[in-house]
């Protein structure tokens, strides 16, 4: 690198690839590209829209959704409330939709059947308390936001997703997809993928990492002391 | 940044979610009545049933030839199909019965966990300080705009790659992002495209490889660079040498605005990445799992790819009769409202 001779060598040689088709792409880049463009630009047709019947299946779980995101974002706005409170009361909202039985069985995936029965219920319990300082922290630090909630699309099984994206705040823009099963009679969320991401598969592949390692005693405890840590102070 | 993995959706799965997808423009001509056709036992193991889904599907001219021959397997959704088949009749579906064997997404996790261990010490102690320092004596409307030059600057690479990837409206969109933003928006500064509803597309080299078919490779930690893949790493160093060719200021300058850009958006998300860092139980494995989910979600999102295969689908929310332990639930009641 201190050498001054390699210098000379290389400058040259990154410039020169690009001298002929890229360099005529730079110079005329605007009018070539707009060519391109319309080579390229025809307009893929649109899907047409749900079936009338998945249309219906779809629809519950979409306007429970739009109505859960509604009474977060009321609770949120809600002027006289501490921290303490508005958390308290979106850990209610949250907890009534939320199937955190099955969500608990599809995070462990094979490692559910190595909890005994006991632990089962402990899992539960803990993984809950767990999403709860995940994601109970962050709204703390709320701003202003809307939730448009957009299309829903049933999926294998009769699972529906529902796509939502925030308008506003720091996170303008970000997309959250909920997916819900119907079980026992009653839409519950199993899932939330933020911008492509499942929180399910995440927690997952976390979980079964420290399972590897330190065996399904080793994930309660720690879930168990992660739980029992004072939040720090947002 | 960077593509895809489909490291935890193991590869001779990955490719027919983008398959089923493309099937939809050829599948609506069959009738509803139509049978469904008998399935070779070298493509699927069973015989999806048909089902009927929604979304759209774009750019799927790459694999139109692919699609054509395999649409009369995978597609097939009709009304007439849409009685549902019970909730134990998975196999009626295509679905696994079982958990599949998820492939090791990082054979080079030693190794890794060694690189990221390094970042992760750049970045508590050079990175996160000065970018709260930055934070503290800047406002945020200077990290816009500085966000808005840089977006400007990596533009043209954006447009070539969109033009890789065959998508003309949105290269027309990304020209149109430049002569407006470079002038109207003050070279850059103000994003005025935008609110005028061009939106700013994000193409990177690594998703146009994935876009055609390249996988993603082992994952890797780039050491300062962070978390990436084979694909990544190579899409990366595309990225970088677009920028630099078709950048208009000089080289130093360039960097100089990407560093600036990097420092002000790490000051934006000092508590989120606290947060996450703290609470995760294993800070490296969330990394590494959210940064294929991610680069996955791009190339499908390049792909047009909006159908999850029913194999993918079945990994992630698979469905097996053991696993229902209705014992469980009747024991405890539906969780999610067994509480308080």
């Amino acid at each position: 690198m201190g050498k001054p001779v390699p210098m000379t060598i290389e400058r040259p040689s990154i410039e020169r690839p690009f001298e002929g088709f890229f360099g005529a792409l730079a110079t005329r880049s605007v009018l070539f590209v707009l060519l391109l463009g319309m080579v390229f630009g025809w307009g893929l047709p649109a899907e047409a829209g749900d079936s009338a019947a998945e249309a219906d299946w779809a629809a519950a779980p979409r306007a429970l959704v739009a109505k859960t995101v509604d009474e977060v974002l009321g609770v949120l706005e809600t002027p006289d409330l501490n921290d303490a409170q508005r958390r308290a009361q979106i850990e209610t909202i949250a907890f009534s939709v939320f199937d955190f039985s099955t969500t608990s069985k599809l995070v462990l995936a094979r490692n559910w059947k190595k909890l005994s029965k006991p632990q089962r219920v402990e899992f539960v319990e803990e993984f809950k308390k767990y999403l709860s300082r995940n994601y109970g922290s962050r709204f703390e630090r709320y701003e202003k936001a809307e939730v448009e909630v957009l299309n829903a699309r049933v999926e294998p099984r009769r699972d529906v997703t529902v796509f939502t994206q925030i308008v506003g705040s720091q996170y303008d823009g970000i997309t959250m997809n909920y997916r819900l099963r119907f079980r026992q009679e009653q839409w519950k969320v199993i899932d939330i993928v933020i911008e492509g991401v499942s929180m399910l598969a995440n927690f997952r592949a976390q979980f079964a990492e420290v399972v590897s390692r330190e065996g399904v005693d080793g994930l309660l405890e720690a879930m168990r002391s992660r739980n029992a840590d004072a939040l720090p102070a947002p | 940044m960077e593509s895809k993995s489909g490291a935890h959706r193991p590869s001779p799965i990955a490719h027919r979610p983008s398959l089923s997808a493309e099937c939809r423009v050829p599948r609506a001509k069959r009738r509803v009545n139509d049978p469904v056709p008998e399935i070779s036992a070298p493509v699927l193991k069973r015989a999806p049933a048909p089902r009927t889904r929604a979304g759209g599907s774009r750019g799927w001219s790459g694999l139109f030839l692919v699609a054509l021959l395999l649409c009369p397997v995978l597609g097939g959704a009709d009304e007439a199909a849409l009685q549902w088949p019970d909730d134990s009749a998975t196999e009626v579906l295509g679905l696994p019965d079982r958990e599949p064997e998820i492939a090791n997404p990082d054979p080079w996790e030693k190794m890794n966990r060694g690189t990221f261990g390094f970042n992760e010490v750049a970045d508590v102690y050079v990175l996160e300080p000065v970018a709260r320092f930055w934070g503290f004596i800047t406002p945020h409307f200077f990290h816009k705009a500085i966000r808005n030059f840089n977006g400007l600057i990596l533009m043209p690479t954006v447009l070539f790659n969109d033009i890789l990837q065959l998508k003309g409206e949105h290269a027309m969109q990304d020209i149109g992002r430049i002569l407006v933003n470079a002038t109207v928006g003050l070279v850059g500064l103000l994003d005025v495209a935008t609110p005028m509803g061009i939106p700013e597309n994000d193409a990177g080299f690594g998703q146009t490889l994935g876009y055609w078919g390249v996988p993603p490779g082992p994952y890797l930690v780039l050491p300062f660079f962070g978390p990436s893949s084979i694909r990544g790493g190579i899409g990366r160093v595309g990225d970088g040498a677009g920028t630099f060719y078709f950048t208009w200021l000089p080289i130093w300058a360039t960097f100089i605005v990407r560093g600036v850009d990097i420092i002000s958006w790490r000051s934006d998300h000092v508590e989120d990445i606290d947060l996450t860092r703290r609470e995760s139980l294993d800070y490296y494995v969330f990394m590494r799992d959210a940064y294929m989910q991610i680069s996955q979600a791009r190339v499908d999102e390049a792909r047009g790819v909006v159908v999850t295969s029913p194999a993918s689908d079945a990994e992630l929310y698979f469905y097996d009769e053991d696993f229902d332990d209705e014992e469980y639930d009747d024991e405890n009641g539906q969780a999610g409202s067994d509480d308080d």
